[in-house]
């Protein structure tokens, strides 16, 4: 593993403490932390920038630089902590191509709009475990989507080419991270679930016992995808496939997002203007859809200079992507979920090139 | 209303959930749509109308060029030539041969996968890679790949007393040593069936086989041989050996062919509708 790699590596460790500290920076109303936290994420950004030689992790180099920039958005350092241990492990040959780098673009600013608006949400006093428990639940599904679902047979296999290479260690950890994130997820939702709609002004959660062990769990599970994305390097090699690098993106970007889910419910009050976080998520949106627009086009010109069509099943997947953003710039009554389905689309845009 | 419209289209038109093949008439349906989210974006204010306009220009432009346009595959041995195409349907259904705008040569294969077209009548070439389609005949040729055609030249060797080796494809016919060899059938992938009668399970050749006519004076032999297992067939009088070395595939390439005249009204479209998708306001 050169230098470069080392340097992405480290690079993916900052935007991971980057994002925890702009948690409790956000939740503690503290904004020397965040600034802290802002210092990190340029750091981490600066050390991946010289992997932006490789065309393969030029995108994901272009997501973690637009994560770190404009403010220090824990949802966004999250998932450039992925994107930056992806870009560690990318090919070095490949082809370069301008349209996945400016839907990673887009894709970073979606989830700048994301955490812009669920910053809203918590600052209306809205309670923070369906948040959390959120984050448990995408977590799980980062864990069961790796290997092709092998982890609920508590198996994982490093497939390169022909050979396939069993780490059942990799595997028992994979599925205790699965269980303790669901685990998690389903305690916080039954603890939300169970205050009444009137109780809205009591202390949050019917159980402080629940909330402690949903919490708990949460943070079992940061540690156990940390030690199963290990595993799964260790695993590997020399020689990381394409399937092995994104798998080990999700478990960092799971980790990263399980990470930023514990600090909220440690919150004694809720922090942050709602009103200016609902303004700059609308504001970012309608950047979203301009940036995935111009992804789109990109798309089309690349398809019809290479392929001899402009009809390509990148251009159709980013039309959908930005068709998606689109429709989360103009809603408000359902905009969390709708970004959500934007910044999924958007990054499986990134991934599927 | 604008919003779900643009949500379930953006849902609809994905190539990751493949409406498309459990259902044709989602085609339909989304054009049907993209008229309905077009309609409602016209009556907005002044930039949203700069979106329907984009938009509406994309959507005629695909449409367009999904009913006008043309594709399919081009498949060319080096030094051949050809005047038409396989056309291909929505979701690659075969539609029959089409004729090409001039008839086009693929001149040479470089090592590195770049395929030199001649045109004919136009009398000059183009080059086409994985990284740059050309334009050809009035058509957009690109994506170069490599595929066997199912034939083969067969390396034959005799062993056993004079001694030669000839390179013969099926149905040819050429002289090693003191035999006269003809290439009877030829299996690229040799099989038996519930009948155990020989069958080439497919065109690549995994487990080559051949059966050979030989005749040496007034004397005749049919005789079978395989890769897999040299000089397994000894026929009663035939004083030689005689065995498949060697197998070479013969290969072709494969093109993409596309006819989009509307592709610059699509890009114009999307530049429209982003364009005016940033003029909202803020």
């Amino acid at each position: 593993m050169g230098a470069l790699a080392i340097a992405a590596i480290a690079s993916a460790v900052g935007f991971l403490a980057a994002s925890i500290v702009a948690t409790v920076g956000a939740v503690a109303a503290r904004p020397r932390l965040r600034t802290v936290a802002r210092g990190i994420g340029m750091v981490a950004a600066l050390a991946l920038l010289p992997m932006a030689g490789r065309p393969a992790a030029r995108p994901l180099v272009a997501f973690a630089v637009v994560a770190a920039l404009p403010a220090p958005q824990p949802l966004a350092l999250a998932l450039a902590a992925g994107a930056a241990m992806m870009a560690a492990l990318a090919p070095t040959a490949g082809l370069g191509s301008t349209a996945p780098a400016l839907a990673a673009v887009a894709a970073a600013m979606a989830a700048h709009a994301l955490g812009r608006s669920l910053s809203a949400y918590l600052a209306k006093g809205r309670d923070v475990a369906w948040l959390s428990s959120a984050a448990g639940a995408s977590a799980g599904g980062f864990v069961v989507a790796i290997d092709g679902g092998h982890a609920l047979r508590w198996g994982y296999r490093v497939v390169s080419g022909p050979a396939r290479i069993d780490a059942p260690d990799a595997g028992l950890v994979l599925g205790l991270a699965l269980l303790a994130s669901l685990a998690g997820a389903l305690l916080l939702a039954a603890d939300a679930l169970a205050v009444p709609a009137s109780a809205s002004a009591a202390p949050p959660g019917a159980s402080p016992l629940a909330r402690m062990l949903g919490r708990r769990a949460l943070m079992l599970a940061a540690g156990l995808a940390l030690i199963a994305a290990g595993l799964v390097f260790r695993a590997s090699g020399e020689a990381f496939p394409l399937g092995v690098t994104r798998d080990l993106g999700a478990l960092v970007a799971a980790a990263g997002l399980l990470s930023c889910a514990v600090p909220p419910l440690l919150a004694e009050r809720a922090s942050g203007d709602a009103i200016d976080d609902e303004q700059a998520g609308a504001v970012i949106s309608r950047l979203v859809v301009v940036v995935a627009l111009t992804a789109v086009l990109a798309a089309a010109v690349e398809g019809w200079l290479r392929s001899g069509t402009y009809l390509t099943p990148l251009t159709a997947r980013l039309l959908s992507a930005a068709l998606v953003a689109f429709a989360a710039s103009e809603t408000a009554q359902l905009r969390i979920p709708a970004q959500v389905l934007a910044l999924a689309s958007l990054v499986l845009g990134v991934l599927r090139f | 209303m604008v919003a779900s419209m643009a949500m379930v289209l953006g849902v609809a038109v994905s190539p990751d959930l493949p409406f498309h093949e459990w259902q044709p008439a989602v085609g339909g349906v989304v054009a049907g749509l993209t008229a309905l989210f077009v309609v409602a974006l016209l009556d907005r204010r002044a930039p949203r109308r700069v979106v329907a306009v984009g938009a509406a220009t994309f959507a005629l432009a695909v449409a367009y060029d999904a009913v006008r346009g043309e594709q399919g595959t081009l498949t060319l041995a080096e030094g051949q030539g050809s005047r038409t195409f396989e056309e291909e349907g929505p979701g690659g259904r075969r539609l029959g041969l089409h004729p090409l705008g001039d008839a086009v040569v693929l001149e040479a294969v470089e090592p590195d996968g770049t395929v030199v077209l001649g045109q004919t009548d136009a009398q000059r070439s183009a080059r086409a890679s994985a990284r740059r389609a050309a334009a050809v005949a009035g058509y957009r040729l690109g994506m170069p790949e490599r595929v066997p055609t199912g034939g083969a030249r067969l390396v034959l060797r005799v062993s056993g007393g004079a001694e030669g080796e000839v390179t013969l494809r099926e149905s040819e016919k050429g002289r090693a040593g003191d035999l006269e060899i003809a290439v009877s059938k030829y299996f690229p992938d040799f099989a038996l069936d519930e009948r155990q009668q020989p069958f080439s399970r497919s065109d690549e050749p995994r487990n080559p086989a051949a059966l050979l006519d030989v005749t040496r004076g007034t004397a005749s032999w049919r005789v079978f041989v395989i890769r897999a297992m040299p000089g397994i067939h000894h026929p009663q009088g035939l004083d030689r050996t005689l065995t498949l070395a060697d197998v070479v595939p013969d290969e072709a390439v494969r093109l993409a062919v596309h006819r989009e005249p509307a592709a610059l009204l699509a890009g114009l479209g999307l530049l429209v509708a982003a364009i005016g998708v940033a003029w909202s306001r803020w």
